[in-house]
């Protein structure tokens, strides 16, 4: 099924599709959020990972909560900078100022 | 009268929220309402990860809660969605902007990017707390 994303979206999915192009794997999934976190609006967020990984936004929405949790467990480093430099290799600092 | 966004009610109801009192405190005498969209969003949330503590929470929750139709002012509706302020946010922040109330959030990138376009929206911003399935 063609997949419809919202115009102010595009640009995050197509990063996305660029630095997960076999999709994301489980261990990067929370520390992707937590990159994205503070760029982006909660349901911002929440819509594009729906689209992009096929889960059901109320529950990424509840998942994008988690992150923002002052208890939320800090992701491990390693993972945290794979993630980054997959983000990094796939113009993220062009991403990161378009807004 | 309050307005109460979608992550708020979630950190009302969830098992756990160290944060359900600070909340409660605020609230604490107000009338509640909670605007179409956000009743929408905040039902699928607890379909979709409450447990069984939390599906009951939500039910008191619910009954001290007026729902009100999402109803943007026009400041609001010239707000351009972007990926920091989604069309969900404009709709709930500018009905409590419509009825002239105080909208509570736990978004503060939302509110900063309506801000930054020129619209000053009246929040109160806690953290976020999220359903843990207890």
């Amino acid at each position: 099924m063609q997949k419809t994303i919202p115009a102010h979206l595009v640009s995050t999915y197509q990063l996305l599709q660029c630095a997960f192009p076999q999709g994301i794997e489980e261990q990067e999934y929370f520390p992707l959020l937590s990159i994205l976190y503070e760029q982006m609006s909660d349901r911002s967020l929440a819509q594009v990972i729906a689209e992009f990984t096929e889960r059901e936004y109320p529950a990424v929405l509840n998942d994008v909560y988690r992150v923002g949790s002052p208890e939320m467990l800090s992701s491990v480093e390693e993972v945290l900078d794979s993630v980054k430099q997959k983000l990094i290799r796939c113009d993220y600092e062009k991403w990161l100022v378009e807004n | 009268m309050i307005n109460l966004d979608t992550n708020t009610a979630i950190a009302f109801v969830a098992e756990g929220s160290n944060i359900r009192y600070q909340l409660k405190a605020f609230v604490q005498g107000q009338q509640l309402i909670i605007v179409q969209t956000a009743f929408d969003e905040f039902t699928n949330i607890i379909q979709y990860s409450a447990g069984a503590l939390e599906q009951d929470r939500a039910n008191r929750f619910l009954d001290r809660v007026t729902i009100v139709p999402d109803n943007p002012s026009i400041a609001a509706q010239a707000l351009k969605p972007t990926r920091s302020l989604d069309p969900n946010d404009i709709i709930i922040l500018g009905t409590g902007d419509q009825m002239g109330i105080v909208t509570m959030t736990a978004d503060a990138k939302a509110v900063r990017a309506a801000t930054a376009q020129g619209v000053n929206f009246n929040v109160y911003l806690h953290s976020s707390y999220p359903l843990t399935g207890s």
